[in-house]
Parts: structure tokens; sequence; C-alpha cells
């Protein structure tokens, strides 16, 4: 097995799929048509404006891609390739681009509402308010898991802390040229990617070195202040340097595994339960879903399928091609990481590290964390793969693409923290909406702009100060999978109560992931938790709690589905089909 | 114009009298005077013994009076600006227009911005025509209202004017990158194209000459009337005090109808009140049993106060 | 072929230019929207009478209307848009 087969593999079978199973999902349970979409009836020239479906594609793409698609795959590869391979391809095959294509499609039906506003109208009206819970919890415990995530690889890496700030200043200046000098596009866009690399080539050259410590402060500051620096000064110049940082990643990643023709060099299965979380023994299902969310199944790519792009896209023929395939193109991402881990996984570690899994396959499952961790963590030993297979094809210096990689996955990562903080403003109101009334001054309190910035930023950053990564991960996946549970569940809902057509296709994945998520999330509470207690006992009881919440909320969920609200919304014409 | 006289007061001290006489006095020497009534209960030509009408009346040698009809400033305001939207919106689905704009004309904050806008229309006709404008004033809200309106909308305007200009930055930003058809070819991005920016500075730059006219003591005398009873001498107070708020100065108090009330304590209490008020020039007028229709007394009054004035 | 390669050079750039201001636009649309509220918020439901200025700005503020009339419409759902223009990803 190499890596040339690996990649060949996953596009043919992603490719296959998408045409066969593809098509009979739009024929059979979309029941796609000529109805017009919202983009047209309802054009307002403001927000409900068709869009080219490339273009729309490649934003929906920027959109949901992230870190977490690669450093779920880089933690699963503790099971071995093949189970980690499998969940990303048939996982998002048949679950997660489904979940996605689904969720993309019920908005555009209605018109270009969001997936939790249909959840509160084809289940129950308070499952829009669980759904916010949800989003509550993923908004937490994301920055708790990349944060600790990005702590390790800053602390083993620290060229690439160094290149991050000077990319920060290169976004700065990139903002400066762009916008307020309105140099020409082109010209400025440019001068953007060689301050990217020059970035990069400063960083390696002065190295930022800190404790883990100092890293989870530093990142509470960046957290509270770039999310109150207005938008046109970092965060847009900044998202447009991601974008080309993934396509970039994306290409070069992607052909250079493809003509490597590299051997896989660990284990296809190691043992059922890898001791991957806290140290102890994780059964792959299943637990599979907490730790590759990303890449193969994720609930925030409902909010965001429901939100801009539905009310963009021109046709409802264009959703298969955004919706799943915008999912199975993550796919193809994860497909890479496992892909150079697999590969090259092994030259990136000191000789006696890989002595430590080359041995057998159990030695492997049980230090293959230890060893990533010795390397920087997931991120690490994924972006010293990839240097090695980038290198291998297109000679450009390793330290480099290190720094690259490892700066690709992290600009993403810190991205998504002070992006968290500014929506934690919003969810903030909306979960505490119940009590407006009857606790004004509480409602007030807490939605303050710097309260609701402060208190989700402290809580994920303290969950973080543990450093325990294994354990944060896969909380953060579990919210995340259990939004995507809410969200396919709506789905099915959707095509069962309100389009009456082949919803087993959807009811039954919905109900396999419930199950699976619950039981994993179970598994977490009752295994996981207590061995993080005996370290942490204060980190440990939140996180409990929050699974625990979030256990009970599942429960009312499924609840919920079984016994719907009697009078369903389901005549929303004119786009019922 | 030289000068232009405020008389402002509570309801019911003597300020159609005074600003009648006045105006009288001025035309006197042959000065062109302009008196103007903005209360909208006028008692202007009531004084003058002209029957009501709503044109200048030329009430004697070089002495035109008018009571203003300000409901008719609201109404041109409005109409134009409903041509205005008729010509300027294609087909944007508004509900009934014009209905909503006769709720307007009763909401507050419309009465107010009429009388501005009559004000500053007379002063801009009148101006050039006479020497003299001699302004009746409805009672204390309304008149104080219209006094702070031309600074209110000049700090309003300022912050609009701050935000219209992010509007634009943002526009030119997108329009920089995305091309002039990402928002619509006539959709402005810089200051020289806006409408909306150009009306912000537009509208700006009447409130502060208005403003400036108002605050300059040179060109612009107010003459506070009260009567002898503490609650008009404490509406005066008010007036001095709200105005001073925004540097505006009360030039001349003139105490009238004196002895009209009991001469024992009531005035007791409002000499010493008017007793505080040291720095601000004072002047006393007697109660006049008979009406002052008749032109020499008129000129009688007036020269009691008149020369503090000019 | 080579229309083809134009083509979907085309797209790209096009794509690039819209990831480029999307925050951008989207902040515009909400100061558009504030703008227009100050003005005339009585439309859509503010206990506030449109001022005198906003009735004299009302016939070119054509725009600013329509963004903050959709934008009073869609208050209730509003939420999904914003994790896709903040790039949570």
């Amino acid at each position: 097995m190499n890596s040339t087969i690996l990649i060949v593999c996953g596009v043919l079978l992603y490719i296959i799929l998408y045409h066969t199973y593809g098509r009979y999902l739009r024929k059979e349970v979309v029941r796609e048509s000529d109805v017009e979409v919202p983009s047209k009836r309802l054009y307002d020239g403001v927000d409900f404006v068709p869009a080219n479906k490339y273009v729309l594609f490649g934003h929906h793409f920027a959109s949901i891609a992230g870190a977490a698609p690669i450093v779920g795959p880089a933690i699963a590869l503790a099971w071995g390739w093949l189970p980690a391979l499998l969940w990303v391809w048939l996982g998002n095959i048949f679950i997660g681009a489904v979940h996605d294509y689904l969720s993309l499609m019920s908005s555009v039906r209605y018109d270009g509402h969001s997936i939790q506003w249909i959840a509160g109208r084809v289940i129950k009206k308070r499952t829009g308010y669980v759904f916010a819970w949800f989003i509550f919890f993923v908004l937490i415990l994301v920055v708790a898991a990349f944060g600790a995530v990005l702590g390790k690889l800053y602390v083993k890496q620290p060229a690439v802390p160094s290149a991050y700030i000077f990319k920060i200043f290169s976004a700065l200046i990139l903002g400066y040229l762009l916008y307020k000098v309105k140099m020409d596009f082109r010209l400025a866009t440019i001068i953007g990617i060689i301050l990217l690399i020059i970035s990069i080539i400063l960083g390696d050259k002065f190295p930022l070195s800190a404790s883990y410590r100092t890293w989870m402060v530093v990142f509470f500051i960046y957290i509270i202040v770039a999310a109150s620096i207005p938008v046109h000064v970092l965060l847009q110049p900044r998202d447009y340097l991601n974008a080309w940082l993934l396509v970039g990643g994306l290409v070069v990643g992607g052909i250079s595994l493809l003509v490597a023709f590299s051997p896989v060099k660990i284990p296809a299965i190691t043992v059922y339960s890898a001791p991957i979380i806290a140290g102890k023994p994780t059964p792959f299902w299943p637990v599979i879903p907490l730790i590759v969310a990303c890449g193969s199944l994720s609930g925030f790519h409902a909010i965001v399928a429901s939100g801009t792009t539905s009310k963009q896209i021109s046709s409802e023929k264009d959703g298969l091609f955004i919706g799943y395939g915008g999912m199975l193109t993550e796919g193809f991402l994860s497909t890479i990481v496992i892909a150079a881990i697999s590969t090259y996984g092994l030259s990136v570690v000191s000789p006696e590290k890989a002595s430590l899994i080359t041995t057998n396959a159990a030695d492997f499952a049980r230090n293959y964390i230890g060893v990533a961790k010795s390397v920087g963590g997931p991120i690490g030993i994924f972006s010293k793969s990839y240097a090695e297979v980038a290198n291998s094809v297109l000679h450009l210096p390793k330290s480099f693409l290190v720094i690259l990689a490892s700066m690709w996955v992290a600009s993403f990562a810190m991205t998504t923290l002070d992006t968290t903080n500014r929506l934690a403003r919003y969810t903030f109101a909306e979960i505490f909406e119940p009590i407006k009334e009857k606790l004004p001054e509480f409602y007030n309190f807490i939605t303050n702009r710097w309260v609701a910035s402060t208190i989700p930023a402290a809580i994920g950053i303290g969950l973080a100060w543990s450093g325990a990564w294994t354990m944060l991960w896969p909380a953060f996946g579990g919210a995340n999978q259990m939004l995507a549970s809410i969200a396919l569940m709506t789905g099915a809902a959707w095509v069962i109560r309100v389009q009456k057509s082949k919803g087993m296709n959807v009811l039954i994945p919905a109900l396999l992931l419930w199950v699976t998520v619950s039981l994993a999330m179970v598994w977490y509470l009752f295994i996981a938790v207590p061995t993080f207690y005996a370290k942490n006992p204060v980190k440990a009881i939140i996180l409990g709690a929050m699974v625990v919440i979030m256990l009970v909320l599942n429960l009312l969920l499924i609840y919920d589905y079984f016994k719907p609200e009697k009078d369903l919304e389901t005549k929303l014409e004119p786009d019922k089909v | 114009m030289k000068k232009i006289f405020f008389f402002l007061g509570k309801g019911g001290v003597g300020k159609t009298t005074l600003a009648g006489s006045f105006a009288t006095y001025l035309s006197k020497n042959f000065n062109k005077v302009f008196v103007a009534s903005i209360d909208p209960a006028h008692n202007l030509f009531d004084f003058f013994g002209i029957t009501a009408r709503s044109a200048p009346v030329e009430v004697s040698d070089n002495l035109i009076a008018e009571e203003i009809d300000v409901d008719l400033y609201l109404k041109k305001f409005l109409k134009e600006a409903s041509l205005k939207m008729k010509k300027n919106y294609h087909y944007l689905q508004m509900i009934n227009l014009e209905n909503m704009f006769d709720v307007l004309k009763h909401s507050p904050g419309m009465e107010e911005y009429a009388m501005v806008s009559a004000l500053e229309e007379l002063i801009r006709i009148w101006s050039s025509k006479v020497d003299f404008i001699v302004i009746d004033t409805p009672p204390t809200g309304l008149m104080l209202k219209i006094f702070f309106l031309p600074k209110t909308t000049l700090l309003w305007i300022d912050k609009l004017k701050k935000l219209r200009k992010k509007i634009l930055d943002r526009r030119s930003q997108l329009v920089h990158i995305k091309g002039k058809q990402e928002l619509g070819e006539d959709i402005a991005c810089d200051e020289e194209e806006d409408i909306v920016f150009k009306e912000l500075e537009i509208q700006a730059k009447s409130s502060k000459k208005l403003f400036d006219i108002f605050s300059n003591p040179e060109v612009c005398k107010k003459i506070l009337v009260v009567n002898y009873d503490e609650l008009s001498v404490r509406e005066g107070i008010k007036i001095i005090n709200e105005l001073a708020s925004i540097d505006i100065s009360v030039d001349l108090m003139v105490c009238n109808k004196k002895g009209m009330t009991d001469p024992i304590s009531p005035d007791k209490e409002v000499e010493k009140i008017l007793d505080k008020l040291k720095s601000l020039k004072k002047v006393e007028i007697p109660f006049y049993r008979d009406y002052v229709t008749p032109r020499n007394k008129m000129i009688e009054i007036a020269e009691i106060f008149a020369k503090e004035l000019l | 072929m080579l229309k083809k390669i134009k083509e979907s050079f085309l797209f790209f750039s096009k794509g690039f230019r819209e990831i480029s201001t999307r925050a951008i636009e989207a902040e515009l649309k909400e100061l558009e929207n504030v703008f227009a509220l100050i003005l005339m918020g009585a439309l859509t439901g503010m206990p506030a009478p449109p001022s005198f200025l906003g009735i004299k700005l009302l016939p070119y503020m054509e725009r600013e209307l329509k963004i903050m009339i959709c934008r009073s419409e869609a208050l209730g759902d509003i939420f999904a848009d914003w994790f896709d223009i903040l790039d949570f990803g």
C-alpha cells in the first residue's frame, strides 16, 4: 500500500459515489426539482442573491474547512490507518456529506432559514433552543480543544508561533494595502503571498520559545483582543490569506502524495481499543466520531450550509455539488492527512521514539499518541510528515515546509479561537433568553459584550490549561457530533414528514449516529472523565457537567423526535414539492 | 439686517404687546422693520387691529407684520419630500406613503422643525429688505426647542456624517475589489457623489448659520418678558439657564405689568428672586389698565426699554 | 480548451475577490442598516417617529431602506449567516 493508491482510491470512491449515491439522494430523497430557489424567488439584492456555483462552492468550502479535519485523523491513526480511513471515506459519504447536503436543501426549501429554525418547525419548538445549547458548548469546547492542541504545537515547534505573529502583521499590511490604499487586487494578493512566505522564513529564523502555560495566557488575551478589532483591519485580510493557504496546502499535498508512491509504513489496524483518550483503552466504535469529526461529519457545517449558502444557491441542481461535494472535498483533505502520516510519520520522529511504535501493532496503538506528542502533537506529526512528502516530490526545504504546514493548520485554529468568541456573544443571548423577563439584571450582565466574551474564553482556556488535549478534543468532537445529530434528525424529519420521500436513507444513519454518539459520550463520561478527575478535579467536573447536560438534551432530542409537535409546519408554500 | 429681536417668556406675560410696540417704535425713525409672530396662537394682527390673513401686511410706513403659517412650512416640506420620493424610487414596495406623512405632521420633532424652517426662511427673505426683524415667539417649551434644534441637529449630523463616512469607506473598498456593478451604478461610494452626505452637509451648514445668528449677541437680542408673579419669574429663570447651557445669553429682562397684582407680599417674593439676577439688565414696565392699541401708547411703552437694546 | 482554462481562471479570480470582501460586505450592510434605522426606524416598528432629516433624505436611501427592511424581517433567524462570514472553520 502506498500513498498514491490511497489517494487514488479515495478520489475514485468519492467520485463514483458522488455520481451514484448522490444521484439517488437527489432524486429519491431530496426530490430535486425546478422549483425556484430563494435566491431568485426572494431576490432582494441584499441577502438573497444568486451566485455562480463554483464561486459558491469555494465560499462554502472555505467556510467549512478548518483545522479539525487535520487534527482529528492525525489522532485517529492510533487505531491504524485503515479504520481511520474507512471512517473518513464511508462515514463521510453515507453520513457526513448526506448531512451537509440535506441541511442545505432543507434550508433551500424553507426560504433559506437556518437549520436551527427548521428544527424548531419539523421536530419541536424547543429543539431550536436545544440547538443553541449545543452550539454554546461547541463554542467553549472548541476553544479548549484547539487551544490545547495549539499549545502543544507551539511548545515543540517554536518557529510556528513566531511565523504566525509575522503572518498577523502580513494580514494587517495586506489589509492596509488592499482596503485603505486600494492597491490593485492582483498586485496586493501577490504581495500578501510574498509576505506569507517571508513570515515563514522569519519564523524559522526567530523562533519564539515559551512554556505551554504562557501560550495559554497569550491565547486568552489574543481571543479577547482579536474579537474586538474592527472586521476590516484583521479578520478580513487574515481570512483572505487563509484561503490561499488552504488552496496551496491542498494542491501541494494532493499532488505530492499522488506522485510520491511512498509506501505506507504504519499498521493498517492496530487494536480495537487503542489508548487514546486520557490514556484509557478507547473503543473504536463508538468513539471514532468524537475523534474524527470534521472530515467525516460535523455539526456546524449544517449551520454554514443553511446560512448564506442556501440563500445564494442559483438552482436546486447546484445543491449536490456544493453541499455533498463540498463535504467530500473536506474528506479528501482528511485523506491527505492520513496518507501523509501513514507514509512518513515514522521518519519524522526520533529513532528511539520510532522504535516504540515499529515493533508491533499493539505497541503502536499504545505509544502512538505519546510519540506524536514528542513532535508537537497531532498538528506536529502532520506538518512534519507533510513536509517530508512535499520535500521528496518538490524538493523545497523541509524546515520551510514544516512551518508552512503547521502555520496552515495553526492559522485556521487561531481564527476559530477568536471567531467563536464573537459568536459566543450572540449565543449567550440566545440561551439565556428564557430568563430575560425573570432576571433582567442578570440577563443584562451576562449578555454584556465583555462578559459574554470573557466567560467562554476563560472557561475554554481554563480547560486547555490542563494540557490534556486527548481529553478535550473528544469533548469538542462530541459536542460537534451532537450538533450534527440534531441536524441530521432535522433532515430526516424534513424528508419523512414534509417531503414524504425515502426517509430511511436518512433516518437510519441519523439514529445510528445518535446511538453511536450517545454511547461514546456515556463511555467518555464514565471512563475518561474519572481518570481526568484524578489530576484535574475542577476541570473534570466542569467537563463532566457539560457532558451530562448534553446527554440529557440528547435524550430530550430523541424523545421530541418521536413525539413531535402536533401541527407541523409542513405547509410552507410555495417551495413544497 | 442690522439686528433681530426675540421676545421670549411664559404665555400671557405681554410678549405680543411689547414686540408689537417695539416694532412700531423702531419704524418711526425711518427704519424698515419686519415683525412676525411664529406663535401658533397668533395675537399679532389682533394687536395691530388687522384681520387675520396669511400674507405680510404693511401696517404703516416702514412696518410690515406677518403671522407665519407654520403649518404651511410643514406641508411644503413634506410635499417636497414626497415629490422627490416619487422621482427617485423605482419599485420599492412601500406602504402608502401619503398616509404616513399625514401622521408625521403631528409627530413630536416636526413642529419645532417647521418653526425653525419658517424662521430660517423669513430671515433669508427679510434680512436684505429691512433693518430690523422682531419676532413674537410661542410659549417657552416650544421656543426653547426652537433655539435648541440647530445645536442638537449639528451634533446629531456630526455623528451621522461619521457613520456615513464609514459606509462610504466600506463601499469603496468593496467596489475597488469587486467592481462597480457589485453595488449598482447609482450607489455612491465617496463623499463627492453621495447625495446623502451632501444633504447632511447642507443641513449642517444651515443649522450652523442659524445657530451662529442665535448666539451672536451683536446681531441677535433676546428679550425675556416676565410678570410680577412667581410662576412667570421662575419660568423666566428656567429660560435663562436653558439657553445658557448652549451659550445663548438673554440680553434684557423686562418685568412687565408691575402693580397688576397685590403690591404687598407676592411682589416682595418676586423682588427677592429678581434681585439674585444681578448681572442681567432689567427694566420695569407698569401695568396699563387700557389696551395698548393707540400708536403713541405703543411708542411710549417701547421707549422704556428700547434704549437698552439699541 | 484554452477557453475553459481562461474561464476557470476567471472563476478563481471572482472567488478570491469574493472571499477577500465578504466580511467587509457584511459589515457594510449592517452599517447601512443602522444608518437607516436611526433615520427611519419608524418604518420597521421602532417607537421613534422619523426625524425631519430622515424624511429629507428618504428619497436617496433606497438601498439603505431595503437593507433595513430585509434585516428587520430576518431578525428572527440571523445567527447562521454569521457562522459563515466570521469564518468559524
